[in-house]
């Protein structure tokens, strides 16, 4: 049956649907609803549990655990709680706990602009726990794909035993579209990692070899199990190539777009080629390599000042323009204004 | 594993940490530490207090009928 | 003969363990592992979880699942596990630093939420691993390297605050009183609910030393002078006292204070004189008479108010007349007669009649 749904909604169904037993969070706009209906469902399925936690650490920290004893789960924030909860995904990285982090983004730093929506959050899904780390970070652009991405989203935690994270933004969290959920059909990866209390097995944060005997001073141990990580988390990102692609008649320029931004500059699809990454992370290199070498120029459009803009350059090894929609300001008359302007500055 | 017999405890050489809690808990000073090794004295009532007190689970009093 | 098989439930192979000669942490984990031995407790049911600092390595001692928290996060991870795994037994090994300070918040949070957890808290009153800083449990005066001139504040007082609601079950204890140690581990196990046992430890290398012992056993005496153990189960503790405080969920308590003050009012009403309003008039607070209002039939008492005073009127108010639609026009509420002892009730022209 179709249904108005927003994208929360679309988003905690979607966790529904991949199995989800468990959800923790810390009230923040926009992503208050979901913790609404999770408060709701597990008043009435005894097998789903509800937390609401008293920060955003104990939140995080709490999906991890209940993922390590057993459970599918997942939690959701914005910005400022994706600050908090930093501590708990380096520390998911390390015990291996699949589990899915949702992070609907508005303008930031700090308290920002609440809650004008942004795409900011691009730098913190990988740089933001300390030492070195994989994350698989996917972004949709409509409520339809809010629900699959999550189930994907889950499948991939199971397969890489690590936090995945899934990005929204405001804009989409609360945006209303007709869709029938229940007609779409998604593979649901089951849990495969053993559950605790069935052995002797130590899950800890500090460095550790593959029995989980804590080894603080021995680089060839380190060595072995971060090797052994980075190939299992980009062997699985592999598996979810995910974006979009609209060559346009005859254009020279590329835009570059996801998430909400995409969907504004649909009706430039007419003039210009437009690819929109779905898997934000690990950055889609060989691809973006590939389908730039065709291009003149580059314009990344994002709601940030070129976060992703400088993974493009990276990816590319070329300059790339941008065209930051700062403090919730995304416009399609300005966008196109500021594509002709930066056109014009190279012409 | 190397432990050396006592007439009524047994050391662990390789866990204890030389804290002396036990020779210091002792009620009747059957317990020494010298050269960097527990001694047993002559007097020992095995009352155990050694045992539960170290903290390295290196002092053991014999069993009975293991004597 | 002594039942040794509770080494059955720590990872031998990792012995001698990773802490100073003398720690308390070691006594802590042994007699932790007795405790679950007794209750028949191993790794198909029980999954101990830890923080970070020296007692936070407990965890990797013991020979279960265990899982080893950032700093200050294992209260909330117990609790997930809980939640999600009720068929486990989970128990929380951690120290002072780790759940009073970084994890104060969820210490509290925690403890509202009463999850059926086991903590044991090595409170040894000072951050050890890190070299010796003031901890939140420090005492007041103590020479720390991040106090030269003695720790300037009061030290969180865990006796207080986890004894603070019903229901609670919280435990104080020494790593020197080896048998009120081992009650408080046993009778905390089988607490259901969230049950804290604060273990007064020794850190003697890092702490110790500086307080001026030269061994553990030093320490231990110190413990033994600064503590004594009160017998049966407490409402709460002093902070010289080890013992068990466990409170029951206070259903019961309030039912019967209600209707206490129920039957105290009946009482009242029935000893209540008749007052006319023209015997009201006369006590209007001169000469030393009481200053009564009437109000919805009632006679209130209302010397006591600072605003009458000594005057016979407060405002628009006059003191010895019947108040009723004054105060339905005043900008406060009737709440403020309540507040004033009754004495009386209004005779009004019917029941004068009569």
């Amino acid at each position: 049956m179709k249904q108005l749904v927003s994208g929360n909604e679309a988003i905690f169904q979607g966790a529904l649907r991949a199995g989800a037993r468990y959800f923790t969070g810390y009230p923040i706009t926009p992503i208050s609803e979901i913790l609404q209906q999770a408060a709701t469902h597990a008043e009435e399925d005894p097998e789903f549990k509800f937390l609401q936690a008293e920060d955003e650490i104990a939140a995080a920290i709490a999906t991890i655990s209940a993922s390590l004893a057993g459970a599918k789960t997942f939690t959701a924030t914005s910005g400022p709680g994706f600050t908090l909860m930093q501590e708990a995904l380096g520390w998911g990285h390390a015990v291996e706990a699949p589990c899915v982090f949702i992070n609907s983004m508005r303008v930031g730093p700090s308290t920002g602009m609440p809650t004008q929506p942004a795409q900011s959050d691009l730098l913190q899904i990988k740089a933001g726990s300390a030492g070195d780390y994989y994350p698989i970070a996917f972004y949709p652009n409509s409520v339809e794909e809010s629900f699959r991405l999550t189930i994907t989203a889950f499948n991939a935690a199971e397969e890489s035993l690590s936090p995945v994270i899934l990005l929204a933004d405001a804009f989409l969290s609360h945006l209303y579209e007709v869709v029938d959920l229940n007609a779409i059909e998604a593979e649901v990866v089951p849990r495969a990692k053993e559950p605790l209390g069935r052995s002797r097995r130590l899950f800890t944060g500090t460095a550790h070899d593959r029995m989980g005997n804590v080894k603080t001073n021995d680089p060839e141990a380190y060595r072995d199990w971060l090797n052994d990580l980075k190939d299992r988390h980009l062997g699985v990102a592999e598996k979810y190539p995910l974006f979009e692609y609209f060559p346009g008649k005859n254009s020279e320029i590329l835009l570059i777009a996801f998430g909400i931004t995409s969907r504004i500059i649909s009706p430039l699809k007419e003039q210009f080629s437009v690819f929109r990454p779905i898997r934000i992370y690990p950055v889609l290199e060989k691809e973006l390599r590939e389908i730039a070498s065709s291009y003149r120029h580059i314009i990344v459009i994002e709601g940030n000042d070129g976060q992703y803009a400088s993974w493009v350059e990276w990816a590319t090894g070329r300059k790339v323009m941008r065209v930051p929609c700062l403090g919730g300001g995304f416009k399609l008359q300005w966008i196109r204004s500021q594509i002709e302007a930066r056109l014009g500055e190279v012409r | 594993m190397y432990m050396k017999p006592r007439l009524n405890v047994i050391w662990n050489e390789i866990y204890c940490k030389r804290c002396i809690i036990c020779v210091e808990v002792c009620p009747v000073q059957a317990l020494a530490f010298e050269r960097d090794e527990i001694v047993e004295r002559p007097g020992c009532i095995r009352c155990y207090q050694c045992e539960r007190y170290c903290p390295d689970i290196a002092i053991e009093v014999m069993d009975e009928e293991k004597r | 003969m002594i039942d040794r098989s509770y080494k059955k439930l720590l990872k031998l192979n990792r012995f001698p363990h990773t802490w100073c000669p003398g720690c308390g942490i070691g006594a802590v984990l042994k007699n932790v592992a007795i405790g679950l031995k007794e209750l028949g407790w191993n790794e198909q049911n029980t999954t101990v979880v830890s923080g970070i600092g020296c007692s936070g390595r407990m965890a990797g001692y013991m020979n279960l699942d265990a899982v080893h928290t950032p700093h200050g996060r294992a209260l909330t991870a117990a609790e997930a596990i809980k939640t999600v795994r009720p068929d486990l037994n989970v128990i929380v090994l951690s120290g002072d630093g780790d759940l009073g300070s970084i994890g104060g918040n969820h210490l509290l949070h925690t403890f509202r939420r009463n999850p059926d957890i086991t903590v044991f808290c090595n409170d040894n009153e000072i951050y050890g691993l890190t070299g010796g800083q003031a901890g939140p449990t420090t005492p007041e005066g103590t020479k720390t390297i991040t106090s030269p001139r003695g720790e300037h504040h009061q030290p969180l007082r865990l006796n207080r605050i986890l004894t603070a609601k019903s229901p609670c079950f919280y435990a104080r204890t020494t790593v020197y009183h080896v048998n009120h140690f081992k009650t408080c581990i046993r009778e905390a196990l089988l607490y259901k609910g969230f049950s804290f046992v604060d273990i007064i430890s020794d850190c003697i290398e890092l702490n110790g030393r500086r307080l001026g012992f030269k061994t553990a056993h030093q320490m231990f005496k110190w413990f033994d002078e600064r503590f004594h153990i009160v017998e049966g189960v407490r409402d709460h503790l002093e902070n010289d006292e080890l013992g068990i405080v466990k409170k029951e969920a206070e259903v019961e308590v309030k039912a019967e204070a209600k209707t206490e003050v129920e039957g105290k009012l009946e009482v009242l009403i029935e000893g209540l004189k008749l007052l006319t309003l023209e015997e009201l008039k006369h006590f209007d607070g001169t000469n030393g008479k009481p200053i009564y209002i009437g109000y919805k039939g009632n006679v209130y008492d209302i010397s006591a108010s600072p605003l009458f005073q000594g005057e016979k009127r407060m405002r628009c108010h006059i003191a010895g007349k019947d108040l009723t639609r004054d105060i339905e026009t005043a900008p406060h509420g009737e709440d403020l007669v309540y507040h004033f002892p009754m004495v009386g009730r209004l005779k009004v022209k019917a029941e004068a009649e009569k």
